[in-house]
C-alpha cells in the first residue's frame, strides 16, 4: 500500500513562496507526472515528499501514515536524481548494492574486512548478489557491473540510477527529470522503457518533468504546476481536451494551442476581429474572453464558408502532416492550422485563405484565465441564436 | 616489363614519400629542441643543477673556503653510518613526521567538516585557522618560548593554578620532541584545513542526498560513503605536502632547542645545518642533504606511482 497524500502543503524559502496550498492524492500503483515550466517548484515538491527538504506547512502521508517527522531513510521511497547522483568511486555493482548494504547491515557488518567475518555475512552477501543480478538483468546492464560511472554513457548511467532505486522494492519511486540529460532519440526510447518498467513493477511512480510530451505519453495522471500552484490534476486525455486554465491549455500540446482575443457580443456570441463565430458563452456577464482552439480543430476553407481570413505566412512540413501559419489581420500571432499532406501540397505561400474553427472544440477562458462554459450555435439560426 | 612498371612505381612511391616526410619530421623535431633550448637549459641550471651539485659534493672532501678537493667516493656516507648524531636525527625526524602528518591531517579535516557544516562565520574561521600559516614559524617560536617557559610560561602558570608542577617542556629529553610536534601540528592545521574546505565545497550536494535516500542516515555512514572517497585527491595532496613540510622541520628546532637537550630534538635539516655552517664540513652536510632529498623524492614518486591512480575516478 503506497497511497501518497499531500495536504495543504506550503513551502517558503525565506520570503519567497515556492509552493502554495498543494493538495494531491496519489493512488497506489499510479504513474503520476508533475509537469510545469522551469522554476515552478516541481523539484521542491518532490524533495519534500522524499524528506530531503522540510515543508513550511502541511502534511505528507504515505500509505495512510503521516511521515512529516520521518527521515528520508524511514519513508521507504527511492529517488532517481536528475544528475543521477551515482557514487563515482564505486563500481556499478557497488552503486546498486549500496541501498541494501546501508539498510540491511549494521555498521559493524559494513566494515571493510571484518564485516565479512561476521556471522551470517555469506548468506547476506549472496542474497544481495541475487538482487543485483535480477535488477541488472531487467535493465540490461549486466555487462557493465564492474565499471565505474565515469566509464558509462548517459543512458547507461540513467539505467544504473534506476537500478539503484529498484533494488530495494520501495513503496514509491520519485524521479526528478531523469531523462533530461539524454539526447532526443534516447529520451524517447527510455520513455517507453520507464513506462514498461512501471507496468512490470506496479509500484507508485512520481515523475517530474518539464517536457509536456513526456508527461502526455507516460502518465496515468498529470499534475500541472505553475508558479508553485497546482493548476490541474487529470488524465492526459482530459488535461488536453479540457484544460481548466489558459496556462494549462498553453503548456500542454505541441504545436501550441491558438489563443485568440475575443469579445462576447449580443447573446453571448463570440467575436474575433469583429467577425462573429458560431460559438457563444451562456454567461451574460462575460465580456472579453480568450478563445483557445488547438491546431487540429481549425480547418482551412474557402472564403465563403470561413470564420476568419488571412494570408498563409509559413508552411511547416512535419512529414506526416503540415502546420500552416495563417496571418489574420488584427491578430498578433499567426493562427496555426494542422492539415494533412495532400492539402499541404496544394497550398502556396502568401495566398489568401480562410479558416474555420470547429465550434465543438473551442475553449473559452475569462479574463482571469479560468475556463468558462461555451456552446455551439446552430448553423441554421442565422439571426436568432440559440445554444445547442 | 611494361605491365609491371606501374606496380613498381606504386610500390616505391610510399617509401619515397615517407622518407621525405620523415626528413621533414626530423627537421621539425630538431627545430623544436633548438627553440626550447634556452628554457630547458635554464631549467637544468637552476632547478636540477643545485641538486646535482649537492650530489657531486657528497662524494668529495671539500670544505667551505678550500681551494681544492678530492673525490672520496662513499666515505661521507660511511662516516654517516657510524655517526650517532645522524641516526638520532633520522629517528627523530621520522617520529616527527609520524606524529605531525596524521595529527595535522586529521585535525584539519575534522575542523574543515565542522566549519562546512556550520551556518555562519565560515570566512572568519578560515582566516583564523590560516593565521599560523601566514605568520612565519620563527616569529611564532618566540611566542611559544614564552608560553613554554618553565617558570613564567603560560602553560605552567595555568598548571600551577590546578596544583600541578609543570615540566620544563623544552629541557625534558622525553618531552621535547613531542612539544615540537605539537607546534608543528598547530602550524600545519590551518593550511590543511583550507585545502579540505575547498575540497568539501566541491563535493556535489546531490551525492549526500542520494546517500540519505539509500539509508546512510548517520553522519559516519555519510562520511564513509561520500565525503572520504570524494576527498581522495585532496587528501593525497595534503598528505604529500604535509609530509614534505614535516621532513623539512627546522625553524622551531633552531630557535627553541638547538637540537637539545643532548640531541633529543636533533632533526635531519638541523644536523645538516650545523655540519655545514657551524663545523663547515660541507661535503658531509651534502651527504646528509642527499639522504633528506631521497625521502622527499620517494614520497613524490609514491604519490605519482601508486596512490594517484586510486583516488581519481573517471
Ligand atoms: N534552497 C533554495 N533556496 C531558495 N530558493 C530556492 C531553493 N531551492 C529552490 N528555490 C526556488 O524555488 C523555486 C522552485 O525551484 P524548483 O527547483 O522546485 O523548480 P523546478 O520546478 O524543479 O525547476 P526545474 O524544471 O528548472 O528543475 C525556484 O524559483 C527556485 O529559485
Ligand atoms: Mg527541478
Amino acid at each position: 500500500m503506497a497511497q501518497i497524500a499531500i495536504q495543504a502543503l506550503n513551502k517558503s524559502f525565506g520570503d519567497t513562496r515556492v509552493l502554495e496550498e498543494i493538495n494531491l492524492n496519489i493512488q497506489d500503483g499510479e504513474f503520476l507526472t508533475l509537469v510545469g515550466p522551469s522554476g515552478c517548484g516541481k523539484s521542491t515538491l518532490l524533495r519534500i515528499i522524499a524528506g530531503l527538504e522540510s515543508q513550511t506547512e502541511g502534511h505528507i502521508s504515505i500509505g495512510g501514515c503521516q511521515v512529516d517527522q520521518l527521515r528520508p531513510k524511514d519513508r521507504n521511497l527511492a529517488m532517481v536524481f536528475q544528475s543521477y547522483a551515482l557514487y563515482p568511486h564505486l563500481t556499478v555493482r557497488e552503486n546498486i548494492v549500496t541501498p541494501l548494504r546501508m539498510r540491511n547491515h549494521k555498521w559493524y557488518q559494513r566494515l571493510p574486512l571484518i564485516g565479512n567475518l561476521m556471522p551470517g555475512a555469506e548468506h547476506r552477501n549472496r542474497e544481495m548478489e541475487t538482487k543485483v543480478n535480477q535488477v541488472s538483468e531487467l535493465l540490461q546492464i549486466g555487462h557493465l557491473l564492474d565499471r565505474r560511472p565515469g566509464e558509462l554513457s548517459g543512458g547507461q548511467r540513467q539505467r544504473v540510477a534506476l537500478g539503484r532505486a529498484m533494488v530495494r522494492s520501495p513503496d514509491a519511486f520519485l524521479m526528478d527529470e531523469p531523462l533530461s540529460n539524454l539526447d532526443a532519440k534516447l529520451r524517447v526510447h527510455m520513455r517507453t522503457e520507464i513506462a514498461q518498467l512501471h507496468k512490470q513493477l506496479g509500484t507508485t511512480f512520481i515523475y517530474v518533468t518539464h517536457d509536456q510530451a513526456e508527461a502526455m505519453t507516460m502518465s496515468d495522471r498529470i499534475a500541472l504546476m505553475m508558479d508553485g500552484e497546482l493548476l490541474q490534476v487529470a488524465t492526459p486525455e482530459e488535461i488536453y481536451r479540457n484544460p481548466v486554465d489558459v496556462r494549462v491549455a498553453e503548456f500542454i500540446g505541441s504545436p501550441k494551442i491558438n489563443l485568440l482575443p475575443a469579445i462576447a457580443g449580443a447573446g453571448g456570441r463570440i467575436n474575433v476581429c469583429n467577425q462573429p463565430l458560431r460559438i457563444a458563452t451562456p454567461d451574460p456577464l462575460v465580456q472579453s474572453v480568450t478563445l483557445g482552439v488547438r491546431p487540429e480543430n481549425v480547418e482551412l476553407s474557402i472564403r465563403e464558408r470561413s470564420d476568419l481570413q488571412g494570408r498563409l505566412a509559413y508552411l511547416e512540413n512535419m512529414g506526416a502532416e503540415f502546420i500552416a501559419h495563417v496571418d489574420v489581420p488584427g491578430l498578433e500571432t499567426p493562427v496555426l492550422v494542422r492539415c494533412d499532406v495532400e492539402q499541404g501540397h496544394l497550398l502556396k505561400l502568401d495566398q489568401q485563405i480562410g479558416i474555420r474553427i470547429k465550434p465543438k472544440h473551442a475553449l473559452l477562458f475569462n479574463d482571469q484565465g479560468r475556463r468558462i462554459e461555451s456552446c455551439k450555435l446552430h448553423q441554421e439560426a442565422r439571426h436568432e441564436f440559440a445554444c445547442a | 616489363m611494361n605491365s609491371l612498371a606501374p606496380d613498381a612505381v606504386k610500390l616505391n612511391r610510399p617509401t619515397f614519400a615517407s622518407r621525405i616526410f620523415k626528413g621533414a619530421e626530423n627537421h621539425e623535431r630538431l627545430l623544436g629542441w633548438l627553440l626550447s633550448l634556452p628554457a630547458n637549459s635554464l631549467m637544468l641550471l637552476f632547478l636540477v643543477g643545485p641538486i646535482l651539485a649537492v650530489l657531486a659534493l657528497s662524494f668529495t672532501d671539500w670544505q667551505l673556503g678550500m681551494d681544492s678537493f678530492a673525490w672520496v667516493g662513499l666515505d661521507n656516507y660511511q662516516e654517516m653510518l657510524t655517526d650517532d648524531t645522524f641516526w638520532h636525527s633520522l629517528k627523530n625526524t621520522m617520529i616527527y613526521v609520524a606524529v605531525v602528518v596524521p595529527g595535522s591531517v586529521a585535525l584539519g579535516l575534522g575542523a574543515a567538516m565542522l566549519i562546512e557544516a556550520g551556518q555562519h562565520g565560515k570566512a572568519f574561521y578560515r582566516a583564523v585557522y590560516f593565521l599560523p600559516v601566514m605568520a612565519t614559524l620563527i616569529a611564532m617560536s618566540i611566542v611559544w618560548q614564552v608560553i613554554l617557559h618553565p617558570d613564567f610560561g603560560l602553560i605552567n602558570l595555568m598548571l600551577k593554578e590546578l596544583g600541578i608542577t609543570g615540566p620544563n617542556w623544552l629541557q625534558d629529553r622525553e618531552l621535547v620532541l613531542y612539544v615540537l610536534c605539537g607546534i608543528g601540528i598547530w602550524q600545519q592545521v590551518g593550511f590543511n584545513l583550507v585545502l579540505f574546505l575547498s575540497g568539501l565545497m566541491a563535493v556535489p550536494s546531490h551525492l549526500y542526498e542520494a546517500a540519505e535516500m539509500d539509508g546512510a542516515s548517520s553522519a559516519w555512514a555519510r562520511f564513509r560513503l561520500v565525503t572520504w572517497p570524494m576527498l581522495g585527491p585532496i587528501t593525497l595532496f595534503v598528505l604529500v605536502i604535509t609530509s614534505i613540510k614535516a621532513f623539512q622541520v627546522f625553524d622551531t628546532v633552531q630557535v627553541l632547542t638547538q637540537g637539545g637537550p643532548n640531541k633529543a630534538s636533533e632533526v635531519l635539516l638541523y644536523t645538516m645545518y650545523t655540519e655545514a655552517f657551524e663545523y663547515f664540513r660541507t661535503s658531509y652536510a651534502a651527504a646528509v642533504t642527499v639522504v633528506f632529498l631521497f625521502f622527499v623524492l620517494l614520497l613524490t614518486l609514491l604519490k605519482a606511482r601508486f596512490v594517484e591512480r586510486k583516488v581519481h575516478y573517471s
